[in-house]
């Protein structure tokens, strides 16, 4: 028998993730999204839903026919969480998506809502024609009314700042007209974005040209200046970048209609933007991850992002962007070498001390697992260090830790061979030996640390 | 070392003595790999996909570690197995419960060996009231409620010894016997448990994980964007059938305690049919909590690392010997090898030469949720 909802144990929320009987998820998703609408109550909401996202991102539940979630369907795949109150050019914060939908519905007219949800309801939510068929009313309604708006407070101060207090933020301004401008060609995104792998692409097949040849296109017959649009979305599902420049170049060859030089000037703008909202990404997620490995690989992540738009702005770009991205390069050196490898320093030498110590079962384990993460997170950053200008930075403390190691070693195995079980017990003699290979190989390889063991392993026999 | 013919007959054992037992490697070069008796009782080493090959290979176990480079915990391993005389699923995981208990494989496999073992003892006599509890609901139509802590004290001994008396008198069986048999019948169901108690028992608790991980897996297939021609679905494919055997062992097993009175009448016969379970049991399960662990961890991670998972766990996939399925499903088995010998044509996948980090790290995290 599945549990209810209120059942479910949110406290182990990664644990149990993948337990969570479907149907549960889906009625906990849709209670979820209904709380969102209220305004006090999104940012938590926003909370569980992100823990969630992994699970989703598999399973994809069907999820509730709201107007909201058809609004932000055509620019899905530009959404990004952020505690930040700015924007990078082609992303569109989750958090714009309420109070851009809160200005439709005051602009609207409430009966036509009524009953574009009344019309929604009777669809079936797997039927992606129908869907479209839908929703190519809806968007082009909302992309009016909010463009009609929009449009008033650009020629008028006091509109304006009315607006701005309305939507509360200066970027969800921003994030407005971006929203507009994808809901304006919606219907060329959305075959798009239905056509195209939904993440990841690393290679783009002649297919998948041609349909991108058929979204700029048609957005260049309907609206020249929304082909950015189609850009962003492909962007947002490339694996790397600079393949963009690779695609335009091809596109162009294929004959597409689309301003392909404007195309991507925007695109590498974009690209630029999103490697400097990175830095403030990759801040955040220093400070809110729970240990050194996971830090150091979320930062080789976005070093590769970094490089992918330094490659591409090398390309393509003009010289002030290719400063703009040296300007990203160093500010994520600096960034790495203060707040991943110095600020963990201190903490690496009072660990180390303790291996050794007379201190608690606990206080021996915590000091273990500590170096172990500092090694393991050492040897991520050196794959990437060269490219930051890290190398000494980090094969010092490399050396360091495998001198220390080795010290502590040859102390333990003097210590083996005295034989005296008061000062150190067998049992005591062989934990430490075994923390001692283990420290030994992640730093330098299994052959020397089996080296190391068999040797403790011999003298212990005589212990 | 022999490369075997590429046939599929090659990855169909016959029994689940050429299979082997699945060993709980951390070097990512051996995942997946088996370890077997050859016909002198020597060891050796099963392993499909090595790169330039495309067949299974077999190599003498003295040998290992010479043609790989392992992590010392894996040397540690090859050293306790090197020990065991006959291979079974339990001598080879208690071999890696005493190497990872030595915390070369991590912090997390050696608190998980350590919980292992230690729980063992207290398993056996949960599992043991579990069985009593239900042979007193059963036959007497009373609650047993009695706890851990009071059936260690002389009263709560004296409360279940005079229920079982009522039972000998009952069923007019010497309580000597009965005794004698509930102590039998107890520690058979050690690691499977007691139907609709707790615990649950070891090799109980991975059937469960099989229908966890075939509902994600299919989550997955939906979702996952794969080519219509992946290699990926064999993996359900083989589990669903697998599962059936499971079923129907688990099936025959609880049909014992659903009839207590009949099985304790008959322990004679009923004891050596039990004993076969116990033992066919974990053969049957053999390789598989690895691959819900391993799975348990690619759910959280990227889809490319999904994709290496699922290679990986091809790598190494347990069918169901010729011998313990009925032959109306020989066809189906067949088509699963031709599947997998095809798959493992395509995937030379396996590497020699230094071991990476990070996949060592995720295979000890494997590793401590497979003991766990």
């Amino acid at each position: 028998m599945s549990t209810g909802p209120k059942d479910i144990p949110l406290g182990d929320l990664e644990g149990q993730l993948f337990r969570i009987p479907e149907e549960d998820l889906t009625k906990l998703v849709a209670q979820l999204e209904r709380r969102s609408m209220d305004e006090s109550k999104a940012p938590a909401v926003a909370k569980i839903l992100q823990q969630l996202r992994p699970r989703l991102a598999i399973l994809k539940p069907q999820r509730q026919a709201t107007l909201v979630r058809l609004f932000a369907e055509p620019f899905a795949d530009l959404l990004y969480t952020t505690g930040e109150p700015r924007k990078p050019v082609g992303r569109i914060p989750r958090s714009a998506i309420m109070p851009c939908y809160r200005l439709l519905q005051e602009n609207s007219d409430p009966e036509r809502l009524q009953r574009y949800q009344h019309d929604l309801d009777a669809i079936n939510q797997r039927d992606e024609d129908a869907l479209l068929a839908f929703g190519t009313g809806f968007w082009r309604y909302a992309s009016g009314q909010l463009h009609r708006v929009f449009a008033a407070a650009e020629r008028d101060k006091a509109a304006k700042a009315a607006l701005l207090d309305s939507l509360g933020e200066p970027f969800i301004y921003a994030a407005l007209k971006e929203i507009i401008g994808v809901l304006e060609v919606a219907v060329p995104v959305m075959e798009l974005r239905n056509a195209l792998p939904t993440s990841g692409i690393s290679h783009v097949t002649n297919t998948y040209l041609e349909h991108i040849c058929t979204a700029l296109n048609t957005v260049h017959k309907q609206r020249p200046a929304n082909a950015e649009f189609v850009v962003f979305v492909i962007l947002a599902r490339l694996k790397n970048p600079a393949m963009i420049v690779e695609i335009m170049q091809r596109a162009e060859e294929a004959g597409t209609l689309a301003d392909v030089s404007a195309v991507t000037q925007t695109a590498n703008d974009a690209i630029v933007s999103q490697a400097e909202a990175k830095i403030r990404g990759l801040e955040e997620k220093i400070h809110a991850a729970t240990s050194g490995k996971n830090v150091a690989l979320q930062t080789e992540a976005f070093v590769k992002d970094v490089l992918g738009a330094a490659s591409a702005i090398g390309t393509s770009g003009s010289r002030m962007q290719s400063r703009q991205v040296a300007r990203t390069k160093t500010e994520m050196s600096d960034l790495v070498r203060r707040e991943v490898l110095e600020s963990q320093d201190g903490l690496t030498s009072s660990n180390l001390a303790s291996i050794g110590s007379t201190g608690s079962a606990s206080e021996q384990i915590s000091a273990q697992k500590g170096l172990e993460d500092r090694i393991v997170s050492l040897r991520i950053s050196d794959r990437f260090a060269h490219e930051l200008g890290l190398d000494r930075d980090v094969s010092s403390r490399l050396a360091e830790l495998e001198q220390s190691v080795n010290e502590q070693s040859k102390i333990l195995l003097a210590a083996i061979r005295k034989r005296d079980s008061a000062a150190l017990s067998p049992e005591e003699a062989e934990r430490q030996l075994f923390t001692q290979v283990r420290l030994t190989e992640l730093l330098m390889g299994p052959e020397i640390a089996n080296r190391l063991r068999l040797e403790g392993e011999q003298l212990l026999q005589d212990y | 070392m022999a490369n075997s013919s590429t046939t599929a007959t090659h990855f169909w054992p016959t029994s689940f003595k050429e299979r082997g037992v699945a060993v709980p490697f951390t070097t990512p070069s051996v995942a997946m790999a088996r370890v077997r008796n050859d016909e002198r009782g020597r060891l050796e080493l099963v392993i499909s996909g090595l790169s330039g090959g495309r067949g299974v290979y077999v190599i003498g176990w003295s040998a290992v570690p010479e043609t790989f480079k392992l992590t010392v915990y894996d040397r540690v391993l090859h050293e306790h197995i090197n020990y065991i005389e006959t291979v079974t699923p339990e001598e080879v995981r208690l071999a890696a419960l005493r190497a990872a208990a030595t915390g070369l494989a991590g912090d997390d496999a050696a608190e998980a060996a350590f919980n292992s073992s230690t729980r063992v003892t207290e398993d056996q006599i949960r599992t043991s009231l579990a069985l009593t509890q239900h042979l007193v609901k059963s036959i007497l139509g009373v609650d047993l409620d009695i706890g851990l802590a009071e059936l260690l004290m002389p009263s709560g001994q004296q409360k279940v010894q005079n229920l079982l008396g009522r039972i000998a008198r009952t069923e007019n069986i010497d309580p000597e016997t009965l005794s004698r048999v509930m102590t039998e019948w107890g520690d058979l169901l050690d690691a499977l448990g007691v139907l609709e108690h707790r615990p649950r028992g070891r090799f109980r608790k991975v059937l469960e994980d099989a229908h966890h991980f075939l509902t994600s897996y299919a989550d997955w297939l939906r979702t996952g964007d794969l080519a219509e021609d992946h290699p990926a679905t064999l993996i359900a494919d083989v589990l669903e059938e697998t599962v059936k055997s499971w079923s129907q062992a688990f099936q025959t097993t609880d049909d014992y305690a659903h009839d207590p009175r009949a099985t304790i009448k008959n322990w004679r016969n009923a004891k050596p049919r039990l004993e076969a379970l116990s033992v066919q049991i974990p053969w049957l399960e053999d390789g598989w909590p690895a691959i819900f662990s391993m799975w348990e961890t690619a759910l959280r991670e990227s889809h490319e690392h999904r994709l290496e998972t699922v290679a990986t766990i091809m790598s190494g996939l347990p069918l169901m010997p010729r011998d313990e399925v009925p032959p109306n499903t020989h066809p189906r088995w067949m088509e699963f090898a031709k599947r997998l010998s095809l798959f493992a044509a395509r995937n030379e996948q396996r590497s020699q030469g230094d071991i990476n980090l990070e996949t060592m790290l995720r295979q000890e995290q494997v590793l401590a949720r497979s003991l766990g």
